[in-house]
């Protein structure tokens, strides 16, 4: 069994226009498969705390359980999802506990959006408003659901979709890591398809760019992945970043083999070097 | 704490607080604002106050609800709005629904309110069978960007000129690619993919981004194509 080690995979974080720090941390690690993004909230740099928690201990976790062993690819196989909440609810636990134990930290938690690929499958899990969306074969689709208190809203009728632009809520989670003994995620497998581009991003990207320009983004450059997650956060900041902005563009080569992805990568990086 | 300024042709009768989750405009004398008018209904309007929303609503009066000369059912209040009922005129001031930057920092709800807990049940249900509408919030454009274009002199668009309206647009072949992308400072030139290079004016641009000039030529695959700024 193989994870996924020859996606091709791009990311960028960026503080924004606006704010002194980057609240927002991202992970890949190619050797699992796995990609992770989390947008940190709490007073003076206690969001940075909160989401580098969650990006660092889910990769260390998941990373002891598939390890380097032969049998990493059946574990996930097995229970894919059981493996990764237990890693979500461990993680939440630990930046629980900092949060009570120092007044600093007091309140802090992050939202979090995972993908986990192995093979032609993957599990994908989300907490509040960070994103993950896909393009397939020229139709481009949200896979998560916000968890924020525009989203309910909108769910309601309380707010129209078009209205939903004017609200001074878009910000408000409903659900975060760490800020409770307890997590409630959303999580689910999925297919994955040769071809298919995935976008995760905090809320700074879609909150300052529209969904079809994001899209436009991610249509045009796939022969280029690092540009497009560089444009992606060019796009937020040109609109005026008022967030801190990450991004994480993974892609699942069209024909996939064994080692042709790092022979590909190589000759990429070979190919930037020519020009 | 927002307020609701009240006022008949410019003669201010009173400031009324939003310190209610709901606040019930209307003739009857329980209402928490009484407009004692004949054109008032008696449950008139009411603004329902969520965390950092406020809006109002039209409970079906009899002659209706404008904002900014606007007829409303259902508004998301916005800082300086003027609500009219009847011949008054209700100025709704809260100066944190003026600066959308208050609102850019991700919070957690912390007492997520009972309505929502309540609802959000028979919303978890169907969460993930529904297909999945896109809530598009992104602010409206606030940087002034130029605009621009390309004129094809050579390749696939020779004669034609193209307009560069949205914050990208690629040319060439698939494999041999070059962006030109519409920012706040001016139009530039990437080169995307393929192994021979972009050209401007001529000269490899390497994997630079580059601000474009008037009458700048741009060579990618068999393509060449002019710039130009559109007053």
């Amino acid at each position: 069994m193989k994870l996924r080690t020859d996606l091709h995979i791009a990311s960028e974080t960026d503080k924004g226009v606006v704010r002194n720090f980057n609240e927002d941390s991202i992970a890949v690690n190619r050797e699992l498969g796995l990609i992770v993004l989390a947008d940190g909230m709490g007073g003076y740099k206690a969001g940075e705390v909160a989401s580098n928690m969650a990006t660092n201990l889910i990769v260390d976790e998941l990373q002891s359980k598939l390890g380097n062993g032969s049998g990493r690819g059946s574990l996930l196989y097995a229970e894919p999802q059981k493996l990764i909440r237990e890693a979500l609810e461990k993680t939440n636990k630990l930046i629980f506990r900092l949060a009570n134990q120092e007044e600093t930290y007091h309140g802090m938690g992050t939202t979090l959006v995972l993908m986990q690929f192995y093979d032609s499958r993957a599990t994908i899990a989300h907490v509040g408003d960070s994103r993950l969306y896909r393009w397939r074969q020229g139709y481009f689709e949200l896979l998560t659901r916000d968890h924020s208190l525009l989203q309910e809203q909108v769910a309601l009728g309380m707010i129209s979709f078009t209205d939903a632009r004017y609200s001074h809520n878009r910000n408000l989670v409903t659900r975060a890591l760490g800020t409770g003994a307890e997590v409630d995620m959303d999580i689910r497998e999925i297919d994955v398809q040769p071809g298919d581009l995935y976008l995760l991003c905090s809320d700074g990207l879609n909150d300052m760019v529209d969904d079809f320009n994001i899209e436009l983004a991610m249509n045009e450059l796939q022969g280029n992945l690092p540009l497009m997650a560089r444009q992606l956060v060019l796009m937020a900041n040109d609109n005026g970043g008022h967030d801190n902005v990450s991004v994480i563009v993974a892609q699942v080569p069209l024909a996939p083999s064994s080692g042709g992805g790092l022979k590909t990568t190589f000759f990429n990086w070979l190919k930037r070097l020519w020009s | 704490m927002a307020k609701l300024v009240v006022s008949i042709e410019n003669d201010v009768q009173g400031h009324y607080f939003l310190d209610k989750d709901k606040f019930v405009i209307g003739r009857n004398e329980d209402c928490d604002l009484c407009l004692n008018d004949a054109d008032v209904s008696k449950l008139h309007a009411h603004i329902i106050t969520l965390e950092n929303d406020q809006i109002l609503e039209d409970t079906f009066s009899r002659n209706g609800v404008r904002v900014n000369g606007e007829k409303v059912v259902r508004h998301i209040l916005q800082n300086n709005d003027t609500i009219e009922i009847g011949r008054f005129q209700l100025k709704y001031i809260n100066q944190r629904a003026s600066s959308n930057m208050d609102f850019d920092k991700t919070m957690l709800l912390d007492a997520t309110p009972s309505l929502i807990a309540e609802l959000e049940e028979t919303i978890e249900t169907k969460s993930w069978t529904q297909p999945n509408k896109v809530i598009s919030i992104s602010r409206e454009i606030k940087c002034k960007f130029p605009l621009g274009g390309v004129r094809g002199i050579k390749g696939e668009y020779s004669g034609q000129e193209i307009l560069i309206s949205r914050p990208l647009k690629t040319f060439g072949r698939p494999g041999q690619l070059a962006m030109i992308s519409r920012r706040p400072m001016g139009y530039y030139v990437t080169h995307v993919e393929g192994r021979k290079p972009t050209r401007l004016n001529g000269r490899s641009i390497g994997s630079a981004s580059i601000l474009l000039k008037e009458k700048d030529v741009i060579d990618i695959a068999k393509q060449k194509l002019v710039f130009f700024l559109r007053e």
